[in-house]
Parts: C-alpha cells; structure tokens; sequence
C-alpha cells in the first residue's frame, strides 16, 4: 500500500522524547526513510522504531551538519523536518535562573535554527521543495505560570518558523509551528498536576503523542501545500481556555 | 507631574535619537529621578545627564552590559545608593540584526540572544525581587516591537527575542500582580534610531518611501511618543493594566497590506 511520505526522507530531532518518537514512528509508517536525532540521554526509547538513530547536541551547528550529512549519504538528501527537541526547565518568573533560561533558548530555538538552517540549504542549492515543522508549545502562546523559561523558548521557536516560511516560501519550502498541549510523559508526572491541567482543558483529557504527531505528519505531506507560516495548537482547547484552578505546574525550577 | 519623586532606571538610554532616551526624557518630565544606562555611548549618556539635571531631575549615569548579570545587580544597588530605590525599571536595552534564516550565524545569535533576551531578563528579574522584597510594588515596562505580531524577514532572531521577552512578560505580570507590581511591554514601529541606521530596507530614499507606505500615519514615530507611552504604564493612572501590550506604530501592524 502506497503511504503518503512514501520516497521521502525525514528527521526528527529530539527523537527520543514522547513526542518525537511518535512523529518518527508514524512517518516511518507513512512510507518515509526516517532519522531520528537524540542527545545520548534515553536511547532506550528508539528500540523497535524503523529509524536512523544519529547523536547529535541540536544546539552545536557543527554537531547538527554533520548528523545530516551522515543522513544524506545513507538515507538519501533530506525534505522534511521535525525540530522536537526540548530541553524544558521550569521555574517562576523569579526563581528563573539564567543558566536554565540560556539552556532552554539553545536546545530549542537554537537547535530548531540549526536544523532549519542545515535541512533548508541543502534543500535550496537542489532548488528541491521541502517542508519543515517546528515543535513549539502552548506556554509559548498563553501563560503557564511556572514554565517561565520553557514558555520564552517556545515563543522564541513560533517567531522562528514565521520567519523562516516568509524567507524559504520562494524556494518551495514551508514551515510550520506545532502548538504541543499537555501530553502523558514522564515529565507531566513529576512536574504538572494532572487534574489543574485536565481542568484547564476543555476536551478534558491529554493529548496523545501520536495525536500531535498526526498534526505534525500532515504539514509534512503534500496536503498541506498551502498551509505556511501557522502557528496550531495540539491541545484539546487548552490555548483558548482559562484555567480555574491555577497552573498545573507544580515543580518550580 | 504623575512620577514626582520615583526614581526610574531606563536601559540603553544613552544613544541620540534612541527610544530609551526618549522614554528617560519623559519620565523626567513627569517627575522621576533617573538612572541612565548603557553599554556603550557614553559621551550621548552623560549629556542626557546633565540635560535631566537642567529640568530639575536627579539623574546618574552607568554603564552597565545587560547581559552581565552581575553588572545588573550593581546598577541596581548604586540606583539605590545614590537615588533611592527604583519603582520604575524599563527594560529597553535591545539590539538588532539583519540576516537571512539560513545565514543567521553564532554571532549575531549570540548577541542578540545575550543582550535582548537575558539583558531583559536580567533586568527585570533583579529589579522585581527588589520590589517584591520592599513590598511597596512598582513598574515594569519592556520594550519589545511589532515584531511579536508581525516578523519581518531577514530579522528571525530579533522577532524571536522579542516575542521571548513578550512570553516573558505574561508570566512576571500573573506572578508579580499580587505584589501590586505590573509588568507590560510597548512595541514601537519604526523610529529613526541607530538601531534601525544599518537596515538593508531603509538605505535609500526609495527603500523610506517604501516603509513610510507600510505605515497608516506615513512617518516614523518620535522617541518621546513611546516614553510618553511609558510614563502611561509607569503611571498610578495604569496600576491596573498589567501584561499588556501597548503598540505605537502609527497603525503599521493594523495597517498591514
């Protein structure tokens, strides 16, 4: 059976978190020649996924070139990315300390730059279309108190890839920004109250990775030609509603 | 006067033509003693200095780099030193870049990163837990642009530092209200500052038409038009506005077209 992404080659960066893996997994599924870029920690996580697994730290450009050099040579010269990686500190506003905010803007904007950078000029001296999708967050577009450093990256990230589909569009590229709501993960666990958190969710449940992955596999297909420079939350409503109960973060820094 | 007797510290003040000399310039006019910062430009600060101290303001001059935390915590303690504690910080030191996405490198991110986004961090985080700590609130005011609604191509680091700072915004406004400290941003369009001198859409007499056309108003705005704005938001007039936005931009991002 013929899959959407058949003959095309992706790559996931921060591909051993929930949401990556599931990005990987379902467009290794569509047909796609898939690799995944992780930082060391959790590798566990790849097993059993039809993927190219690639160490690389996102935010070292030097780190970045040379995991997708190694992807062209084997899987062929890459169309479609998925900047997922996140370093996600949390803290107040006050307790924030610099060195999380610095770590957060680097693995996450600058790592998603380095990947848009490295996958869009390969992509331009072929004069070959592409489609680039970066993982941002709903603490980007609306305030999660507690999540200070992570919503800064995220919003970072959204401007990013406006920008980035303004520049690239000419060159058949577009570029998307995925809005993540509260998906089950190891870190919602040991950081967010889950009930604030469903309460503060008008479809009343978390979002699954693979729902945030179908999002993200459709920007990547050809269906989605049209759709550039959007910003679109994954997140049950959670972008629109308020939330009665306070944050759901409940770990700070 | 609505700001007699505060004392305000204005971040990259200094430079002629700048928004954060404009901004200083005001509050003075509306009553505060005022702490003029900059990296850099010192000749520029200390003229605005003793420009403030002719209208009757007390005023210091410090150089400070934002994006130094400590030289921060320094500004603030000579603020309090010399002038009295500060209840009005603007966090308006910021720096541009103009590069494509895929040309963007690690010095200009780097610049701008350090100085947009940590410098305003820095700033402001010191300057609310002074305030938090002496319990008598205050007034936060970022300067962040049009860029947080409308990014401009080749500027993808600059609009993304700003939008930080935005997001950054919203969370000090919820944490910081209950201490009866507000926390909002002003995004000015286009004023004829030196941060704008090096833009590859403004080299030329046709390159200005071209922007003045973008904008409904058909001028740049004066820096005094954004520090009269703040003086607005440092003001008792605004103590409940708090994690607002306020745009002066002659109409350019309603204007869009």
């Amino acid at each position: 059976m013929a899959g959407r992404m058949d003959g095309r080659v992706a790559v996931v960066s921060g591909g051993t978190g929930p949401i990556g893996r599931a990005v990987a997994a379902n467009l290794a599924e569509a047909g796609a020649k898939v690799a995944v870029l992780h930082d060391g920690a959790d590798a566990g996580e790849l097993e059993g996924l039809d993927a190219l697994a690639l160490r690389a730290d996102v935010a070292d450009p030097e780190q970045v070139a040379a995991a997708l050099g190694e992807v062209a040579e084997r899987l062929g010269e890459v169309d479609s990315l998925v900047a997922a990686a996140s370093h996600r500190a949390l803290g107040s506003f006050l307790e924030t300390r610099e060195a999380d905010l610095r770590r957060c803007i680097e693995v996450d904007v600058r790592g998603a730059l380095n990947c848009v950078q490295l996958v869009a000029r390969r992509l331009l001296e072929r004069g070959a279309p592409g489609r680039l999708v970066l993982l941002g967050s709903v603490a980007g577009l609306r305030t999660v108190p507690g999540s200070c450093p992570h919503a800064i990256a995220r919003a970072m990230t959204a401007t990013l890839g406006q920008v980035a589909a303004m520049e690239l569009a000419a060159g058949g590229i577009t570029c998307n920004v995925v809005a993540a709501g509260w998906t089950p993960s190891g870190f919602l666990d040991r950081h967010v109250d889950r009930e604030l958190a469903l309460a503060a969710t008008p479809s009343g449940r978390l979002v699954e990775p693979d729902e945030v992955a179908a999002l993200c596999a459709f920007l990547l297909s050809d269906d989605a030609a049209a759709v550039n420079g959007a910003v679109i939350p994954v997140d049950g409503g959670y972008s629109i509603a308020k939330a009665p109960g306070g944050s759901p973060i409940r770990t700070r820094s | 006067m609505r700001l007699a007797g505060k004392v305000a510290v204005v971040t990259g003040a200094a430079r002629e033509r700048g928004i954060g000399r404009g901004i200083a310039t005001c509050l003075a006019e509306e009553g505060c003693d005022v702490v003029v910062n900059d990296h850099s430009a010192e000749e520029e600060g200390l003229e605005l200095v003793e420009r403030l101290r002719e209208g009757g303001r007390r005023a210091i001059w410090h150089r400070a780099d934002v994006s130094k935390r400590e030289q921060v915590e320094e500004m603030f303690e000579r603020a309090a030193a010399e002038l009295g504690r500060p209840t009005v910080v603007c966090a308006n030191a910021g720096v541009a870049g103009w590069q494509p996405v895929v040309e963007v490198d690690g010095e200009q991110w780097r610049r701008l990163v350090d100085i947009n986004v940590i410098g305003g961090f820095n700033v402001c985080q010191v300057a609310a837990r002074g305030m938090v700590e002496a319990g008598e609130g205050g007034r936060i005011v970022v300067t962040s642009s049009v860029h947080v609604q409308m990014p401009f191509a080749e500027m993808a680091v600059y609009g993304a530092t700003k939008s930080g700072l935005r997001a950054m915004v919203d969370a000090a406004a919820v944490e910081l209200a209950p201490h009866g400290i507000t926390v909002n941003h002003v995004g000015p369009g286009w004023v004829k500052s030196a941060i704008n001198d090096p833009s590859p859409s403004l080299q030329t007499e046709e390159d200005v038409a071209a922007t003045l056309a973008m904008i409904p108003a058909g001028r740049a705005a004066d820096p005094r038009e954004i520090g009269m704005a703040v003086a607005y938001l440092a003001s008792e007039d605004a103590a409940y506005v708090t994690g607002e936005y306020l745009r002066i931009d002659g109409g350019l991002v309603v204007g869009k077209h």
